[in-house]
């Protein structure tokens, strides 16, 4: 096999199973040491109090026990993965500083034209660091900043020093500390206050090292009364080796702003992908999380927003398409700790070729919250007799001031729907996806048209073959 | 009642079952074509008592319907779990669950609705509404879905809490004070339930409700 040749798996419905040969300049050793957080901290020329922080939380990492609810981890080996691959030394400002083979691998996934088209700043991070990064010049004069974490804890040390870490301790769970202890690349966007930033920005992340884990951390700090949307994708090899995915991402919502923050999760079906995400709105801020999950062998994933001051709003989008061999365990959780919140939570999960889908949620509500009110609505969609879908929602209520509801159900597609449009002069597999479509309607017209497009191929895609 | 209870419904017809006093676990395993009613007038303790009812409906046509009602005052304090486990084709189940929660009353409830794979054609409804009536009463829900077949229907709805100011006004407005008016929500809320009750079950549950109420 020539060291050019893109290979792909021909059996695969999976349009991003490429990958090129790995060209890293720099790999720690297999496994995780002290040795090794110490090598990465140095690799980045980080200050003294982040190497602390990164050997505490290693400590955390190993002292706690796997979680023993929700999906089966059983299988991840922390023995045998590489925690940091650096690709390259440079990072691009301009898509021609890139090296060919990786600027390749974004062409073939879309994002220079993305770029081109309908955004503000781009960042992408190939394995563990970010290889790219353009902000539009006029945000840049705003005071935004849209930069890589790593970029914004040696420039920007004071704000890093006083968000990091302080919406999500790393003793909040093991995958938290794990990442505390190795992460490297991830966002990190502050938007000054007043400010609005109209385009998204967005940000991708690639895995192309086999047995590779990526451990981004993101940062977002929306000051009083200004808005940002962030978009993220990612996508991975083909590899038959798993890969570990481990973000921890936090955001400050301040007084009045507005964050909208999107993910459209496509990785292979070799990777766990274990995220913890969280969100403090202060008064009257609005945070919202749209997050798609079609990819990856097994996803465990519940975006939070903790509504800290009065007024606050937090929603949580949920869309998950579990197939063959894949378990998305995903959900919201919202925290109600000031008075007049509210929260919409909504998740639409579909699982086929014996896919397993799993909803699992909290919505808590303090006695502080007085005129709380919140809303839960989960909706699976069984398509065959060997899928499988669970709801868990948890509810805990501490204040009699409040108005909270939840609905939950789970169903076939209706034979009469089918029937319908089959009448209408749809095949069965148009019709069938039609309806798919019109069921995760809600959020998919919540996201960017080129997502949304996106998104429905990817569904129609998976479901290929689903019918007869 | 100490300990765990097992009971058999069979021979296709269909049977009420009063359970007074609960035992930590209680199990109804339903055969065919064979529905069973279970009435639950529930009761806290100072100290959490936990229970759990499990319905397994092993055979097609196995029903059961599970009514509980809970009227928490003082520091009574109630643990319960439902659980109905579709084992076989063309099974239903309803589950709903009332309380109204006073002083420092607390309910803690789970519930979950499991079907089999192969268990089609099965049909499950959960519901839980807790009214919230002081502000130190404190209402956990945790229902939960586990489903296996495709050709089922499964859902579950849970709510909490105080009454609803608009439809105090709406009393008040046609002449009740505004404890009248309370009275007659937390009555109605409570009854539509209780009065599917077996008469004699009814009974000690309509006295709390009057000291409840008084």
């Amino acid at each position: 096999m020539s060291d050019t040749v893109v290979k792909k798996n021909p059996l695969s419905k999976y349009e991003y199973g490429f990958s090129y040969p790995d060209k890293s300049v720099f790999k720690t050793a297999i496994g995780l040491t002290e040795q090794t957080v110490r090598e990465i901290s140095a690799m980045k020329k980080e200050p003294a109090w982040m190497l602390e922080f990164r050997l505490k939380a290693l400590k955390v990492f190993q002292s706690k026990p796997m979680p023993m609810w929700g999906a089966d981890l059983s299988r991840i080996n922390f023995d045998a993965l590489n925690y940091y691959v650096r690709p390259t030394n440079e990072q691009g400002r301009t898509w021609d500083d890139v090296p060919s083979e990786i600027k390749d691998t974004y062409d073939k996934i879309g994002i220079p034209q993305a770029e081109r088209a309908f955004l503000a700043g781009v960042g992408a991070q190939y394995d563990s660091e970010v290889v790219y990064h353009s902000v539009i010049e006029e945000l840049t004069k705003q005071g935004v900043i849209f930069t890589d974490m790593d970029s914004g804890l040696r420039d920007y040390p004071d704000i890093v020093k006083r968000y990091f870490a302080t919406i999500i301790p790393m003793t909040d769970n093991k995958f938290a500390a794990l990442n505390s202890a190795v992460w490297s690349g991830g966002s990190f966007v502050y938007v000054p206050k007043g400010v609005h930033v109209k385009l998204p920005l967005q940000a991708y992340f690639r895995i192309n090292a086999r047995n590779m884990g990526q451990f981004e951390r993101t940062l977002i700090i929306a000051e009083e009364g200004s808005s940002v949307n962030y978009v993220e994708g990612c996508t991975a090899p083909v590899y038959t080796t798993d890969s570990l995915h481990s973000a921890v991402v936090e955001i400050v919502c301040l007084a009045g702003s507005r964050v909208r923050y999107t993910t459209i999760q496509n990785w292979s079906k070799n990777v766990y992908n274990l995220v913890t995400k969280r969100a403090r709105v202060f008064e009257e801020g609005v945070m919202e999380w749209i997050d798609g999950n079609l990819g990856s062998q097994i996803t465990m994933k519940y975006p939070s927003v903790y509504l800290m001051g009065a007024k606050a709003h937090g929603e949580v989008l949920s869309v998950a398409v579990a197939g063959e061999g894949q378990h998305q365990d995903a959900g919201g959780k919202a925290i109600h700790l000031a008075p007049e919140t509210t929260s919409i939570i909504t998740s639409k999960s579909v699982s086929l070729d014996g896919g397993r889908t799993s909803y699992r949620g909290l919505l808590e509500v303090t006695p502080n919250a007085k005129g709380a009110k919140s809303t839960v609505r989960c909706d699976a969609l069984i398509l065959d007799p060997q899928s499988r879908s669970d709801t868990y929602p948890t509810m805990k209520i501490r204040q009699n001031d409040v108005t909270i509801g939840h609905e939950a159900t789970v169903s076939r597609v209706g034979e009469e729907q089918l029937f319908y449009l089959m009448s209408r002069g749809l095949s069965e597999a148009d019709a069938l996806s039609m309806v798919v479509n019109g069921f995760i309607e809600p959020i998919v017209k919540e996201l960017p048209f080129e997502y949304a497009v996106e998104l429905n191929k990817l569904i129609k895609l998976e479901m290929t073959g689903s019918v007869g | 009642m100490e300990g765990a209870v097992e009971k058999k419904f069979e021979g296709g017809d269909t049977q009420v079952v009063v359970l007074e006093s609960l035992p930590e676990q209680w199990t109804a395993l339903v055969g065919r074509d064979t529905a069973v009613h279970i009435f639950l007038p529930l009761f806290g303790g100072d100290v959490a008592a936990a229970h759990n009812v499990t319905v397994r409906l092993l055979e097609p046509g196995a029903s059961a319907r599970v009514t509980g009602i809970f009227l928490g005052a003082g520091s009574e304090n109630l643990k319960l779990s439902v659980d109905t486990i579709h084992e076989a084709p063309h099974t239903t189940g309803w589950t709903n669950v009332r309380a109204a929660l006073s002083d420092h009353s607390q309910l803690d409830f789970s519930g979950m609705i499991k079907i089999h794979e192969g268990a089609q054609d099965s049909n499950d409804f959960l519901e839980q509404r807790s009214l919230l009536l002081s502000p130190d009463a404190k209402a956990v829900a945790i229902p939960a879905l586990e489903i296996e077949a495709n050709e089922v229907k499964a859902s579950h709805a849970v709510a909490a809490g105080p009454i609803d100011p608009e439809h105090l006004f709406y009393l008040q407005t046609r002449g009740l004070s505004e404890v009248q008016a309370r009275q007659l929500l937390i009555r109605g809320f409570v009854e539509t339930l209780l009065r599917s009750f077996p008469a004699e079950a009814q009974t000690t549950m309509l006295e709390k409700l009057d000291t409840l109420t008084a």
